[in-house]
């Protein structure tokens, strides 16, 4: 009887020794920039795509200290991207579009996430929004954007629509470049660009979009809320939940690619912004639009 | 008590709009500034905030706007900068000093363009009218003040003007432009790049001509002065792999400067350089530098008869850049060699000094090594270290020390505190000047130059606080320094004259140097730019400067203003027009030239320049300027020369 006793004992012990490792999320490690919101936002994406919860590391408070085990990073944000890690381990990345690492970067697999889905849906869209859009004017800076630049470039003209690539190298050229394209297009686009985001250059092109009646497509939703006429994006969720499924790619041994772009496009409307530069929304645009801002 | 209570109170007024423009600011907006920031400083563009010493940016956008027609006015109105037009015998007209000590070759201020030092170690300083560089090709002006010794080397003890040129970055531009005014101001320029994935290159030409002071006299007479000058310069990128980037530059630079009946000298500078970037991981690169930069100037008779100077500076350096323990340590170590050697039979061996061998090259080998350390302690503290050892021939044995600590007590907001001690090596001149001037029959006075073998290096120690913040979304800036400076073995020029005979008239004037004086300089400043738009700021900065010295040597103590504010602005004022203004005032100042041997007492004045451009189409601008506008005239340095108000115009056109 003592010796049955035991036997459960040492079979307990067994199970639990060689049970499967309890969180397969052991793995990955997600290292964000820091604690804004943005970032936030992405890393549930991230464990939605995933499928597992895993506690972040949040910069600069949180040492990425990997353990062993780690085969996989996802860096959110440059500041993550930027940190040393080991070659053997695969890394992904979002949420950093003034960032692509090279070749000689790193010797490991590296996946790059976009920020926005491939130019030719964003531009389907648009064109949804805005039907009798025939000239638009994109605005962007880093050489990393130059690619989405062309991308956009090409499928415009499928699209039948003529682009105004506008390359700046501050946001101090808003103004003047705003005065050459006026009278030239019937919209203008502000691509992610880090280097062109700020408070002043979104209120200079509010105010030339509201003045002069010309619709402004925002880089991301958070924008339309501040005076941009619609966002035609993915969500930061969207983004690292692009992330978690390429993670778990990864983890599975089936994957190569090295830039990927988020699948779901996102529309974000307002109402009034849209009043302001003389673009009627359609009942049905307003009705498949993700959100509406009155 | 009272005091207590007030500093408090202060203190919470400092940090209370901090937090209220942080709240202000969307998110979305935070993130991107954030991205911004992070990937500006990944390519080794460290961030005025995390720099040790306080560091000032000139954009391209303000050297656009700002009218400026030499590089030396571009930093007139700048916090902490002492900027004169001079007419130093050597054809240098511009003096440019940072946290005082003005005067005609500022030893203790290095200047690099692209990282190549063009101070000149024949005379120790930096002619400025006759740098290779255009200001059509200048991207940038970094310009650090104090001490920056451990990590760019002997003579950066005031601080170090880094001037940066435009890549190659367009895959097919060109610009050309042209200008005139009065007083003979004449400008031209061209510029075309071209620009594939992996190579690249511009190249670019201007001429500068500048009539500058009817009355401007030499030691014999006075007339109507002239400047000319060509420069062309080229630069080249080629990327053979995604991370090497392999860069050449070449230039030169063609001057001739005189009144209109005599031509005091020509001057010609040329450079080329190499540059190898290796990215050898994500946090690691290594880059190597090899360079020559060369002049030769011919000054034609005075006092001193024909001088005949050719210089050459040969560089190589290496360093090494890398981060290590979560990127929380950043190291760049690295070692250089420098060769200078000056030649002038004039200068080193016409007629030598009795008793001292004559030697018409002298050469200054250079080598060092230095370290800089910075690490992140902790989230809101770095500290940063460097150290670096040379040995030269003028200098012997020198080593130069950084410590500082940023501390950043909320996003937007840095203080540090530094200590820096750097030394100013003897140039070749002062050194090893050994001549004897014709004397009687040809001129009643002789005049003996003669060199110091024993001069030791100038050594200088600066204690420094400084705050830097901005406010209201970012759109306010602020920017203030306190810095206490002593400056030991300051090299003093001693000057003997003796009456050999009285009929007829003889004397020799015998001049040499020594370390015989001891400064302490102390100061504060303070800059604050309001940006209301992209393209739409104002500025307001004060300086004050106060040095005492051991010998009471006017040139020292009284040489400096000790007041200095500026305020200006520029902004886009729709339809097309753009206007900038700057205003400067600088109190009274006794300063001396060691070239006209005259000092001069200038009273305090005021400088208004402004600038109007127009826009006439997408690629063409048209504008008119204005220079010193609330002066018909004033001098600055005692060289008799007076600027004059000034007015030109002109077109840019791009393509």
């Amino acid at each position: 009887m003592r010796f049955a006793r035991y036997i459960r004992a040492l079979y307990l012990i067994l199970i639990l020794w060689t049970a499967p490792e309890p969180a397969f999320s052991q793995d990955v490690e997600a290292v964000l920039s820091s604690g804004l919101g943005p970032y936030q936002a992405a890393f549930d994406g991230f464990v939605e795509g995933f499928g597992s919860h895993l506690s972040p590391i949040v910069l600069p408070k949180d040492s990425p200290h990997l353990s062993p085990e780690t085969r996989v990073v996802v860096a959110f944000g440059a500041k993550a991207v930027l940190r040393s890690y080991p070659q053997n381990v695969s890394l992904v990345y979002c949420m950093a579009p003034g960032v692509r690492l090279g070749v000689g970067s790193r010797r490991g697999l590296f996946v790059e996430i976009q920020m926005l889905p491939q130019a030719k849906q964003v531009l389907a869209k648009i064109k949804e929004i805005q039907p009798g859009l025939k000239r638009l004017a994109i605005f962007w800076s880093s050489k990393e954007m130059k690619d989405y630049a062309e991308q956009i470039r090409q499928n415009a003209l499928e699209s039948s629509i003529a682009v105004l690539s506008e390359r700046l190298d501050t946001p101090d050229e808003f103004p003047d470049r705003l005065r050459n394209v006026y009278g030239k297009i019937d919209a203008f686009w502000l691509l992610p660009d880090p280097p062109l985001v700020n408070g002043q250059s979104l209120s200079v092109l509010k105010e030339f979009s509201w003045l002069n009646h010309i619709p402004f497509y925002a880089p991301t939703a958070g924008f339309v809320e501040q005076g941009a006429t619609a966002s035609v994006s993915s969500s930061f969720r969207e983004i690292g939940r692009t992330a978690g499924s390429v993670a778990r790619q990864i983890l599975s041994g089936k994957f190569d690619r090295e830039i990927v772009y988020p699948e779901t496009v996102e529309i974000v409307l307002s109402v009034s912004a849209g009043q302001h530069t003389g673009l009627t929304l359609a009942p049905e645009i307003l009705k498949h639009a993700d959100r509406v801002l009155p | 008590m009272r005091a207590v209570r007030r500093c408090l109170f202060t203190g919470a007024l400092l940090f209370l709009p901090a937090s209220l423009s942080f709240a202000a600011v969307d998110e979305s907006v935070q993130y991107f500034e954030e991205e911004a920031q992070v990937t500006t400083a990944s390519r080794r563009l460290q961030p005025a905030r995390e720099a040790p010493v306080a560091v000032d940016v000139i954009t391209q956008e303000e050297i656009r706007a700002s009218g400026a027609t030499t590089i030396w006015d571009l930093m007139r109105f700048r916090v902490g900068m002492d900027v004169m037009d001079g007419r130093a015998a050597d054809g240098n007209r511009g003096i440019v000093s940072v946290r005082g000590f003005p005067q005609e070759y500022v030893n203790n201020l290095q200047v690099l363009v692209d990282g190549r030092s063009v101070y000149s170690g024949y005379s120790g300083g930096v002619y400025w009218p006759q740098l290779p560089v255009q200001l059509q090709d200048i991207d940038r002006i970094e310009i650090v003040r104090g001490p920056n010794g451990a990590l760019y080397g002997s003579n950066a003890g005031l601080g170090v003007i880094n001037i940066i040129t435009k890549k190659p970055e367009e895959p097919a531009a060109a610009s050309v432009y042209g200008f005139g005014g009065d007083w003979g101001t004449l400008q031209t320029g061209a510029a075309a790049e071209v620009a594939r994935e992996r190579f690249g290159g511009r190249l670019s030409y201007s001429y500068w001509g500048e009539g500058g002071n009817p009355n401007a006299p030499n030691v014999f007479s006075s007339a109507k002065d002239y400047l000319t000058a060509d420069k062309l310069n080229f630069r080249g990128m080629l990327r053979p792999f995604s991370t090497t980037n392999i860069e050449l530059f070449a230039g030169g630079s063609w001057n001739a400067q005189g009144l209109s009946f005599s031509r005091d000298g020509d001057f010609r500078q040329f450079f080329g350089m190499a540059k190898l970037e290796q990215e050898l991981g994500a946090n690691s690169s290594l880059e190597i530098m090899i360079a020559r930069d060369s002049f030769n100037f011919d000054i034609l008779p005075d006092f001193n008869g024909h001088q005949q100077i050719q210089y050459t500076q040969d560089d190589i350096e290496a360093l090494h850049r890398f981060g290590w323990w979560d990127s929380r340590l950043k190291t760049t170590w690295g070692g250089s060699y420098r060769v200078s050697v000056a030649q002038s039979d004039q200068i080193f061996s016409s007629a030598p000094i009795q008793g001292i061998t004559a030697n018409p090259v002298e050469r200054n080998p250079l080598r060092r090594l230095f370290l800089h350390q910075s690490a992140e302690v902790l989230d809101r503290l770095t500290l940063i270290g460097a150290v670096s050892l040379e040995r030269s021939t003028t200098g012997g044995t020198q080593p130069a020390y950084q410590a500082a600590a940023v501390i950043t007590p909320a996003r937007d907001h840095a203080f540090r505190v530094s200590y820096s001690f750097a030394p100013t090596i003897p140039d070749l001149f002062e050194f090893f000047a050994n001549r004897q001037s014709a004397g009687p029959p040809t001129s009643p006075v002789s005049i003996i130059l003669h060199g110091n073998n024993e001069l030791q290096p100038q050594k200088l120690q600066s204690y420094e606080v400084g705050y830097q913040g901005s406010y209201f979304a970012r759109r306010l800036e602020v920017d203030s320094d306190v810095f206490y400076m002593n400056l030991r073995d300051l090299s003093t020029g001693a000057q003997n004259f003796a009456v050999t005979s009285f009929f007829p008239f003889q004397a020799q004037s015998t001049i040499t140097f020594d370390n015989l004086n001891h400064a302490v300089a102390r100061g504060a400043e303070a800059q604050l730019t309001y940006h209301f738009a992209p393209a739409r700021s104002i500025f307001a900065n004060y300086t004050y400067e106060y040095i005492t010295d051991q010998l009471a040597e006017v040139r020292i103590a009284h040489g400096t203003p000790k007041n200095k504010f500026n305020v200006g602005g520029m902004a886009s004022l729709g339809h097309g027009f753009s206007g900038t203004v700057d205003l400067g005032y600088k109190s009274r100042y006794s300063i001396t030239s060691a070239n006209f041997n005259q000092s001069a007492d200038v009273p305090s004045y005021v400088r208004l320049d402004a600038r109007l451009a127009y826009r006439v189409a997408r690629n063409a601008e048209l504008f008119i300027a204005g220079k010193d506008l609330v002066n018909q005239k004033h001098g600055e340095f005692p060289d008799f020369l007076e600027s004059p108000r000034t007015y030109y115009g002109g077109l840019i056109l791009q393509f």
